[in-house]
């Protein structure tokens, strides 16, 4: 008989914990069941743990905590800046002391605005606008000038039509506020492509789960298979 | 209900108050308190009521003796007594009074004795013992004409009665303080001011019983009820004519009442009803003689004279000639509450003459703030107890409801039509609706039936190794230009490994990134390792090291700080992206392991981010990705920046590589797949991309299977569903 190294003990504990929470996950085909629940809070748990655990080991500590106690004047002097910001955020637990958090909130939700805004208009919107305009540039294209004018086609009419999709106006008519025909059509084409594109999402998910239950039942058939 | 109307307000009070219960104001004058009781009381003296006297002039004239009778009867007097009238009217009652008789006892103001002074106070306490009944006797007193058998019966009875009094009337006359001797001097003595309407029968008992103590007798004779022994000798065919004559005079009274109802306070104030003595001493009665005259003209003008003079702009001809003596006449004989102008308005007023009338009178509110106002009793000042003289408050007109308006909204059609609108909306969520029956026991069954399809296909698989599909010759361009950019990777490069993903999702994207991981490990770079999700640092380090996760990664067996440095969590978010664009080594200095990590030999020569060879990042959000590309794009410079992302992901990430923003994607495991073809190790192992392909397809296939079936499946039910309805419609 072999002998046993602590490495696979320690692989065969890892392993036979991993194998009881998969099948506690798997045990909701069965429907709703406290052996799922426990597996959710134990993966909560451990989660926000772990969240915790490397917040204080990579962030407050090596950031905040180890200037204060043995950096420099000037670094002690920058890291009382974010450790009042901090505290002061620590008053939001509080509905009576709330406010005393308000400049903190207010620095990071206007950085953050600034920070957001700022990098959708130069990295998103900007760059995609021209893209758009780009798709129809038979320019270099070469032999696939065909395939490219009908890319930049679909391109442009499914950006025109889901933009269309969404404009409500209509006129007051007897019977009622109606589209334009024309608007009618366009948004219903609109419609075609949002419905495409829902469905690639959700093809997106399925497969992105498909991939996860794949990993799951090797795992399995591996850890059965090594017992 | 007869009453007597107040002078100041004009209301109607009882006839025993000498206030008025509304306004306080004197109802009697103060000099003539008794003789203003003589018409109920049936004084002798006093100026009989026209109503009694003209009442009495029917009456045969044996019958109008009585009255003498009477008088002869109130002579039982004693002398004393007679004194007192003799000086008030010049004659003498005889000395010989006779005796108090036990009905004269009664009342308890003959019975004192000679001495006369307790009686006397008495006398004073009792003046209301006089009864109605003793009404028709005075007015038969009133008139002077009686039988001479009564008149020889009324000398018979003072000569035997008065006899045994003797000088004791002087004596008693001589016992009277000054001011009862002067009191029939007084201007209001009703003797001093009609002395020449007294009766005959009274001025011949007068004559009779001499000018010496007849001074005081017409006062005490007023007051004095009727002799009960007079009552007693009264045969019963006169006591029934008494009853009748009551009768007649309280119905007299009462229309009496009512004209002076009816009739302007004015008029009544007047000496025109009034008897000449009552007249004469009014003026010098009135208590009231500090009010102004102004208050006085309010006063003595009725509120409903001021409706008659309204009324008569603008009400016809035959209306305004409707008098109150014709409306007398429609009350019922039995109503014994006089009718006011209020009542006739509200009675008998047609309601086309409603309609006319101003809005105070068919507002009660406005019309009886003026009421309310007159309530309002002056505390002080010379108005002192008078009521209703000023207004309540200073500057304030009068006081009237607000006008009513109407209540009814008025809207236009499309605001109607829109109501309608909504209310079948509103109406619609309250009907109640059938509830759809629910197939639980179907749908978990369903759920068991599925997911055993889905399991059995990608178990078997795995367990049989059996190629059910080839390997996908498939080569997307964005994974053919990553290919393309690791493979011309410099050796030794500088690389910056971004994990963005969770554990959730690290099956999928340590598939697909394994067989780029492993092309760019065998390049040899330099690695460093971020993320910013708090899971990302020891996700990466299982990707490098951990054989379960890839095994082509961790053969390659980088070591840390040698080969790759794990810059561990970066926090922040996109504004921690964004410094770490712009100042790396200030953004995460330390290592994992809390080394600094710009000082190991993998950040050599790394001062920016456009100094990285390639920015590869993974993940599996695509607001993580967007912010690596909206952040970094502007500071990375012509590195190139690869995208290792799952599936879910790739609709919303794909348009930034066509945008030229990401050089290269490989999108989930059949990215990974066709990276893994594309990418052929020297010892052609393969990865698990490879490993999980034919459980992938086949799955894939299942589920797309499940698919299309459920979608037959909806459109048969929903076609059966409408051909059933339109059977059920048919």
């Amino acid at each position: 008989m072999p002998a046993i190294s602590s490495a696979n003990v320690v692989d065969l504990i890892t392993g036979g914990i991993s194998f009881l929470l998969t099948l506690m996950v798997l045990s909701y085909l069965i429907g709703d069941n406290p052996v799922f629940l426990v597996a959710v809070y134990i993966f909560i748990g451990v989660a926000a743990g772990y969240a915790a655990a490397v917040a204080w080991h990579q962030v407050l500590d090596p950031r905040l905590i180890g200037p204060l106690l043995s950096g420099s004047l000037a670094e002690r002097l920058l890291t009382i800046v974010p450790l009042v910001l901090g505290l002061l955020l620590l008053f939001k637990l509080s509905p009576r002391t709330s406010h005393l958090g308000t400049l903190s909130m207010a620095f990071l939700v206007g950085v953050g605005a600034a920070v957001a805004v700022g990098g959708a208009v130069m990295g998103t919107l900007f760059p995609q606008t021209r893209a758009s305009m780009n798709a129809l540039d038979l320019s270099g294209a070469g032999q696939y000038w065909l395939e490219r004018l009908s890319e930049g086609v679909v391109m442009l009419v499914g950006t025109v039509t889901t933009l269309v999709y969404f404009h409500f106006g209509a006129k007051a008519t007897a019977s009622g506020p109606q589209r334009s025909k024309l608007v009618s059509v366009l948004s219903w084409v609109g419609q075609v492509f949002i419905a495409i594109t829902f469905g690639v999402l959700f093809a997106g998910v399925f497969v992105a789960a498909m991939t996860a239950l794949i990993e799951r039942l090797n795992f399995i058939i591996t850890f059965l298979s090594s017992l | 209900m007869a009453g007597v109307l107040c002078p100041m307000c004009g209301k109607s009070n009882p006839t025993e108050l000498e206030n008025c219960q509304f306004c306080d104001a004197r109802l009697t004058p103060l000099s003539a308190s008794t003789a203003d009781a003589s018409p109920d009381q049936g004084l002798p003296l006093g100026p009989a009521p026209t109503t009694s006297s003209d009442s009495s002039g029917d009456l045969p004239d044996w019958l109008s003796g009585l009255g003498k009778a009477a008088s002869e009867d109130e002579e039982e007097v004693p002398d004393w007594l007679a004194s007192l009238s003799g000086e008030e009217a010049g004659t003498s009652v005889p000395a010989s009074a006779p005796a108090p008789e036990p009905g004269l006892n009664a009342t308890g103001s003959l019975s004192a004795g000679p001495g006369g002074k307790d009686w006397m106070a008495r006398l004073g306490s009792e003046p209301q013992s006089a009864t109605p009944e003793t009404t028709p006797q005075s007015g038969l007193q009133g008139k002077g004409e009686s039988p001479d058998w009564l008149n020889q019966l009324k000398e018979k009875a003072i000569d035997s009665e008065l006899a045994p009094l003797g000088d004791e009337g002087k004596a008693a006359g001589a016992d009277i303080p000054d001011w009862l001797s002067n009191f029939g001097s007084t201007p209001g003595t009703p003797e001093a001011a009609t002395g020449e309407s007294l009766p005959e029968w009274l001025s011949d008992l007068e004559a009779k019983t001499g000018t010496e103590s007849a001074a005081s007798a017409p006062i005490f004779s007023s007051e004095l009820p009727p002799s009960s022994s007079a009552r007693d000798e009264t045969p019963s065919w006169l006591s029934q004519f008494q009853a009748d004559v009551n009768a007649a005079e309280e119905q007299e009274a009462k229309q009496e009442q009512f004209d002076a109802a009816t009739q302007p306070p004015a008029k009544e104030n007047g000496t025109g009803t009034l008897p000449d003595w009552l007249a004469g001493i009014k003026p010098a009665s009135t208590p009231s003689d500090g009010t102004p005259a102004l208050i006085a003209t309010d006063g003595g003008t009725a509120p409903e004279e001021k409706d008659d003079a309204a009324f008569s702009m603008e009400i016809p001809d035959w209306l305004s000639k409707l008098k109150p003596e014709q409306a007398a006449e429609n009350t019922p004989e039995g109503d014994t509450e006089p009718s006011t102008p209020e009542n006739l308005e509200a009675s008998e007023l047609p309601s086309w003459v409603k309609a006319m009338r101003p809005v105070e009178s068919v507002v009660d509110g406005a019309k009886a703030t003026p009421q309310e106002n007159a309530q309002v009793t002056e505390q002080s000042g010379p108005l002192a107890g008078l009521s209703g003289v000023l207004p309540v408050g200073p500057g304030m007109g009068s006081l009237r409801k607000p006008p009513v308006y109407s209540t009814i909204l008025q809207v236009t059609d499309g605001q109607q039509r829109y109501a309608d609108a909504l209310e079948r909306l509103i109406s619609s969520e309250t009907q109640p609706q059938t509830a759809k029956r629910a197939h639980l026991a179907s749908n978990q069954l369903w759920r068991w039936v599925i997911s055993g399809l889905l399991i059995l296909a990608v178990v078997l698989p795995l367990i049989t190794g059996i190629s059910v599909t080839q390997a996908s010759k498939l080569q997307p361009p964005e994974m053919v230009n990553a290919f393309t950019l690791i493979g011309n990777l410099p050796t030794n490069a500088p690389v910056l490994v971004v994990f963005d993903y969770d554990p959730a999702l690290s099956a999928e994207l340590e598939t697909a990134a394994a067989p780029l991981m492993d092309h760019l490990m065998l390049q040899g770079p330099r690695l460093t390792l971020i993320s910013t999700s708090p899971t990302g640092p020891a996700l990466a380090e299982r990707l490098l090291h951990d054989t379960s996760a890839s095994p082509l990664v961790a053969g390659h067996n980088y070591q840390a700080g040698q080969q790759y440095v794990n810059l561990g969590y970066l926090a922040g978010g996109p504004s921690g992206v964004l410094y770490f664009a712009i100042s790396p080594a200030k953004a995460a200095p330390f290592t994992l392991d809390g080394q600094q990590a710009w000082q190991l030999p993998p950040l050599q020569g790394i001062q920016k981010l456009s100094d990285f060879a390639a920015v590869i990042v993974l993940t599996d959000n695509a607001d993580s990705g967007r912010v690596w590309i909206e952040q970094a794009g502007s500071t990375i410079g012509n590195t190139p920046i690869l995208m290792v992302i799952s599936a879910q992901v790739e609709p919303l990430i794909l348009p930034y590589y066509d945008s030229g923003q990401i050089k290269g994607l490989v999108t989930g495991l059949a990215g990974g797949e066709a990276y893994g073809q594309t990418f052929v190790r020297p010892d052609a192992q393969t990865g698990l991309a490879q490993r999980y392909w034919n459980s992938f397809s086949v799955g894939i296939l299942v589920a797309e299977l499940l698919v299309l079936v459920g979608a037959l499946w909806s459109a048969f039910t929903g076609w059966r569903a409408r051909r059933d309805k339109s059977g059920e419609g048919v």
